[in-house]
């Protein structure tokens, strides 16, 4: 009983297949076409290779009348024939009917032909799903028009209106017609109960080429290969052949400028590394790579997409500057005025030539390079060398520090070039102590006689407070009228503190006033000192006339107030007469000058006259 | 306040100057030379302050701060132009003036001789 039922089982699953129709029926979508592979241009030795099949150009005989070339054909690598072809009579040569390979032309040695493989490709797509329809329905697909005019025993009566008029055909189950090459109607099933019948509709296809470009970075170093990643898509309905990609840059170096794939099946990708190297440049350039992609689909027509990518080369010549903080002991968790900074710098050459450099790194002016004489060195560095120049920097003020980039400088062509090493974005802080005085005056022109307030502002620019002595002293030509010049106590990080006294003016002169000095320790017990700015005070004389006139009137303060100007000071040295005298001269200077040639034509006129 | 100062002074060296050329035409060149020198070296003799502080006041800074332009070099400007007009009017009214009278002298020996 069993063996049975398994015999009936196994012939029914036999069966199964062929009763199931839709697998063939598709195949009505497909078309054994002479497939465009690809338009070569090949000089004698050059090969083109096809999907399975190999074209070789042997050799191009261009002496006689009709040039001739000898095309050999491999498959799978092994050669299997060899073509006499010209571009008149021998011009197609079909191999197996498998291979037909078309000569175009020859000309000047180059064989120009097309290929084609005889293939059952899918051409047709569904344009119209299959829809039921009654007797009167219509169907419309673009510019054909599907009636279905009657249904009976016969089949279907269906008219298809198109651009080439009207056609009337009756269809049975399955059967289905193709018009002009691009539209074709198929009667999937018609129901003799309902009448009803199901119709569906094909175009050809077409392929849709889509070319991506990607590279691992956009920046690049002088003669550094490029990562250069094409990405071939074809998001149509039938496959692209014979694809050729060219690839070519503004700049440097294309490794393989030619590439080609025999086909790319719809809703597949293809991805190409492209070998590019980046020229040796000294400065930074952009560099423009361009690549355009072409395929065709069976019938030969061209698709054709570009595709550019732009990348920046830098120079040859590369410094990287490291700024390492290293505290003086382990077990601080702050950067200290006692610890150091170790800095490297590190040169690169990618040409293929050695070159001499200057390399250039500023400290902040409150540190000292130690362990080299400066920062400033001249070295040789070899094609394709990398050196490091190791040195440690010792703060002596807490603040906060950025450090500038380190430079290299050096001579290409009769050309000076130069490169920075990144910027610093980060500042470093150096903990510590730090006070800075200032000492100024409220009024720097005055007269004998006249007070001024002089002020000294300590400020605690460091992270810790600090105990300070603030010591002033009033110079010679000056007296202290009210206010000390001395101050003692604390200060807080981040605070100030102002001390001011009245001096007046003795006698006249300039008068360079002392550096105010500041003495403080910090909470460790370290002791510093900080000096301020040593302003002047210029004291005049008053005119020994009119002086009140002077005093409200040609005081420079005064006018300084009211236009910001400042008149000449020397002026209020000078007495009425010796002003008036002074005017009077330069009036007689300026009279006599202008005087001359009148004089001299005077002279000379009455002397003709006489 | 700069501009206004300026404007200030300009209007009154304007002043200066005109009255000046005023009197050389209506009156006497003479009398015009007088003025001119006389009467910023007396404003200097009266009121030393104030003048002093007029010709002091500095206006522009040209060529970087180098060259000052202060009243005291507008008088001088003013002063060398005016002084040159007045200088070369007399000239030529002198010039004018014996041309004249040579031909007149010329005419009458002329006339004398027939």
């Amino acid at each position: 009983m069993a063996v049975r039922t398994l015999t009936v089982l196994i012939f029914a699953i036999t069966l199964l297949p062929a009763l199931v129709y839709p697998v063939s029926a598709y195949d009505i979508q497909d078309e054994s076409l002479w497939i465009f592979q690809g338009a070569y241009e090949l000089a004698a030795g050059n090969r083109a290779e096809l999907e399975g099949f190999t074209v070789k150009v042997h050799s191009v005989d261009m002496d006689s009348a009709e040039p001739s070339a000898i095309v050999l054909v491999y498959h799978n690598r092994d050669f299997k024939r060899s073509f006499f072809t010209d571009a008149s009579a021998n011009s197609e040569q079909i191999y197996d009917n498998e291979l037909k390979i078309n000569v175009l032309g020859i000309n000047s040695g180059i064989v120009s032909l097309e290929t084609y493989k005889q293939k059952s490709e899918r051409v047709w797509v569904t344009s119209v799903p299959k829809t039921n329809m009654k007797v009167g329905d219509t169907l419309e697909d673009g510019s054909y028009r599907v009636k279905l005019k009657e249904v009976g025993e016969s089949g279907a009566l269906v008219s298809i209106e198109g651009k080439n008029g009207v056609f009337e055909e009756t269809y049975q189950s399955g059967s289905y017609r193709k018009f002009a090459g691009d539209f074709m109607i198929r009667v999937i099933y018609i129901n003799p109960n309902t009448r009803d019948v199901s119709i569906e509709t094909f175009r050809p296809g077409a392929p849709a080429l889509t070319v991506d470009i990607l590279t691992d970075k956009i920046v690049y170093g002088s003669n550094e290969d490029i990562s250069y990643v094409l990405t071939l898509t074809n998001s149509g309905t039938i496959p692209l052949h014979g694809i050729t990609m060219t690839t070519g840059s503004s700049a440097g170096m294309v490794g393989e400028p030619h590439l080609q794939q025999a086909v790319l099946d719809p809703l597949k990708v293809k991805k190409f590394i492209v070998p590019v190297r980046t020229p040796v440049t000294p400065v930074t350039r952009n560099i423009l790579i361009e690549s355009q992609v072409t395929g065709y689909d069976y019938m030969g027509n061209e698709y054709s997409e570009p595709a550019s990518f732009e990348v920046q080369v830098r120079p040859y010549i590369s410094i990287e500057k490291k700024v390492e903080a290293v505290r003086n002991s382990p077990k601080d968790t702050e950067m200290g005025t006692d610890g150091h900074f170790m800095i490297t710098l590190t040169l690169k050459n990618t040409a293929g030539y050695r070159t001499t450099l200057e390399v250039r790194d500023e400290l902040p002016s409150s540190m000292i390079p130690e362990g080299v004489e400066g920062t400033e060195w001249t070295m040789l560095l070899d094609a394709g060398a990398t050196k490091e120049i190791s040195y440690t920097a010792k703060p002596t003020e807490a603040g906060s520090f950025t450090f500038k980039p380190g430079t290299a400088q050096w001579k290409d062509g009769g050309e000076t070039y130069i490169v920075e090493s990144s910027p610093f974005t980060d500042a470093f802080i150096v903990r510590g102590s730090k006070v800075i005085i200032e000492k100024s005056i409220v009024s720097s022109y005055l007269y004998t006689g006249e007070m001024t307030e002089i002020v000294v502002s300590a400020v605690n620019a460091g992270n810790s407070n600090v105990r300070i002595t603030l010591t002033d002293s009033v110079p010679e030509g000056l007296s202290l009228v009210s206010g000390q010049p001395l101050w003692e106590g604390d200060i807080e990080a981040g605070a100030s503190k102002k001390i001011s006294y009245v001096v007046k003016t003795i006698s006249a002169g300039t008068v360079m006033l002392p550096a105010a000095r500041a003495d403080y320790t910090d909470l460790e017990g370290k002791q510093y000192s900080a000096v301020s700015d040593t302003p002047v005070i210029y004291i005049d004389d008053v005119l020994t006339t009119e002086h009140n006139q002077i005093s409200t009137d040609a005081k420079p303060g005064s006018v300084n107030v009211q236009t910001g100007e400042t008149p000449d000071i020397g002026n209020t040295e000078l007495t009425r007469i010796e002003a008036a005298g002074f005017l009077l001269s330069a009036f007689i200077t300026l009279f006599s000058l202008l005087a001359i040639i009148p004089a001299l034509m005077y002279l000379a006129i009455r002397g003709v006259y006489r | 306040m700069e501009i206004l100062a300026f404007i200030g002074c300009a209007m009154l060296f304007v002043t200066f100057a005109l009255t000046v050329l005023f009197i050389l035409i209506k009156i006497s060149s003479r009398l015009a030379m007088l003025v001119l020198v006389a009467v910023p070296v007396l404003a200097v003799i009266i009121m030393p302050g104030t003048s002093l502080a007029f010709l002091s006041y500095r206006h522009f800074l040209f060529a970087g701060g180098l060259v000052p332009v202060n009243n005291f070099h507008i008088l001088l400007t003013l002063w060398s132009t005016l002084a040159g007009i007045i200088l070369y009017t007399e000239f030529l009214t002198w010039y004018l003036t014996i041309g004249k009278r040579k031909k007149a002298e010329g005419n009458v020996s002329g006339t004398s001789g027939k």
